[in-house]
């Protein structure tokens, strides 16, 4: 049986929000994140922190992914601090110079992409995922006037998010198969431990492409089809 | 000819060209409201046979009419679907929305329902199945078996003759399988569309009005299941072997315990034992 990957049970203003609203609400957000500097960018993150805190989801559920992304993050932070600028260098090394403005970058870029992966915390965490579709749908309809399938954007969105919980699954279960054989995926050196996520990523990947053909099959058989000739228009969100 | 749901004439196919046929001159008529279960072993063609009714496979060679329309008319192929509804192996595969009122409507509104005439399908179907009142309730939380129920109401709220079921029982526990085989028998009775279920149970086969044997893409045997289900060489020379309760049966006859036809339902083996 599968269950909603990421959604909290709690009863918040942000679980109560429509889900178009807060998906406007994050790509908003992500703009303007990415747009934007110092106290702009400082308010941005006072935002998060207070919609974190109004979520009621918990602040370790909302910054799982800044803990996931840390060496992504660590490394920008480096590359930026050494690599950015020469001019004022604290320290230099080779073609490395670390500089108070290649830090403040770092701090900026890491800030900005540490703010959308919380944003999107709370977005999954606030929101079912049938209400996600139904806001992705809400959110794309005006663009069927300009003859955007709008529908079938919908409907992937919504296949993606429900084969979500069945591809971690699937990748947790070839995990286990794997240390039971080989030891722990993420023991060993970085070399063996990349060697040991590309071979659980092979699986993972053909298991996905099987499960997405067996859809397509199972789809056709109930009489979909890109361009049908009937008013795909009567299918909404929660209509049933 | 006209009467039945399934008309198959020398239907051939070859998924490689040149190659060894996967269908091998299939002849199979069903009749309305028959319960016919085809059972052969991997490779022998099942599924593929299925996939024709549906018109998922393209007709190559041979005479297809499924509910009187021609299967080799790329323009039937809509009503085709409308008038055969599949059910596959995997419930977690099939489903398009988390939500079961929504994944329901899928059928009827790829067919042009209107939003009323979809939740009223979608509420007539889910009552068919015995999941009434399950609209909002999401397809995550469910048990193998009640997705399965799930996936056969979306396939019912198109309102099809023939129902095909593609080893549909072969990835839920036995609970499951039981509440799909009762489900599947009371829309039969309530709607009188026809069956034809793909299994490899052959306790479930022995609940049918008649038997297919595939082997190789061909029909091997087509008959009822006192008489397909007993012939020990026949079923061994499909990859099969008789349902628990006729080698239970044989084994007695063999000791001299009992004599008869073998009964092929457990049912059956009460009443001969006890007679």
């Amino acid at each position: 049986m599968r269950v909603p990957v990421g959604y909290v049970w709690a009863d918040s203003p942000l679980h109560r929000a429509r889900a178009g609203a807060k998906l406007a609400g994050l790509i908003v957000c992500s703009l303007a994140a990415a747009l934007s500097s110092g106290l702009v960018l400082a308010a941005l993150c006072l935002l998060a922190c207070a919609l974190v805190a109004l979520s009621r989801v918990g602040w370790r559920r909302a910054l799982r992914p800044v803990w996931a992304m840390r060496w992504l993050l660590l490394a920008v932070l480096l590359m930026n601090a050494l690599l950015f600028s020469r001019v004022d260098a604290v320290l230099e090394l080779g073609p490395l110079a670390l500089t108070p403005v290649g830090a403040a970058q770092g701090v900026r870029v890491a800030a900005r992409v540490a703010l959308v992966g919380v944003l999107g915390a709370l977005l999954t965490a606030t929101t079912r995922p049938q209400e996600l579709v139904g806001g992705v749908r809400s959110l794309l309809r005006p663009l069927s006037a300009l003859g955007v399938p709008t529908e079938a954007a919908a409907l992937a969105v919504g296949v993606t998010l429900q084969f979500v919980p069945t591809l971690l699954r699937e990748g947790r279960q070839l995990a286990r198969a794997q240390e039971i054989r080989c030891g722990h995926v993420a023991s060993h050196d970085i070399m063996r431990r990349t060697v040991n996520y590309v071979r659980l990523l092979v699986p993972v990947f053909v298991a996905a492409f099987r499960r997405a053909d067996e859809l397509s099959v199972a789809m056709e058989a109930r009489g979909y089809q890109v361009a049908p000739p009937c008013d795909k228009g009567s299918r909404k969100g929660g209509s049933v | 000819m006209g009467e039945k749901v399934v008309e198959a004439r020398g239907v051939r196919h070859r998924y490689v060209p040149g190659g060894e046929p996967d269908l091998d001159g299939v002849s199979l008529d069903v009749a309305p409201g028959e319960l016919v279960a085809v059972v052969g072993a991997n490779g022998s063609g099942k599924t593929t046979l299925a996939r024709h009714l549906n018109a998922l496979v393209g007709l190559q060679e041979g005479e297809l009419r499924v509910v009187g329309l021609d299967a080799s008319d790329p323009g039937a192929a809509r009503e085709l679907r409308r008038a055969c509804g599949m059910v596959f192996q995997n419930p977690e595969n099939q489903f398009v929305s988390t939500l079961v009122g929504e994944d329901v409507a899928f059928g009827p509104e790829n067919f042009g329902a209107s939003a009323d005439e979809a939740r009223a399908a979608v509420a007539d179907a889910l009552a068919a199945v015995g999941l009434p009142g399950f609209e909002r309730r999401s397809v995550l939380g469910l048990s193998g078996g009640q997705q399965q129920r799930v996936a056969l109401a979306g396939v019912l709220a198109v309102g099809p003759r023939l129902v095909v079921l593609d080893e549909a029982t072969s990835m839920i526990d036995p609970r499951g399988r039981d509440e799909l085989v009762r489900a599947v028998l009371d829309v039969r009775a309530a709607r009188g569309s026809a069956v034809l279920w793909i299994t490899h149970d052959m306790e479930l086969a022995a609940r049918a009005d008649r038997v297919v044997v595939m082997r190789e893409g061909s029909i091997a045997a087509d008959g009822a299941p006192a008489d397909v289900l007993v012939d020990e060489g026949l079923l061994a020379s499909a990859g099969l072997e008789p349902p628990l309760v006729v080698r239970t049966w044989l084994e007695l006859v063999r000791l001299g315990v009992a004599s008869g036809p073998a009964p092929v339902t457990v049912e059956g083996l009460v009443s001969a034992l006890c007679a």
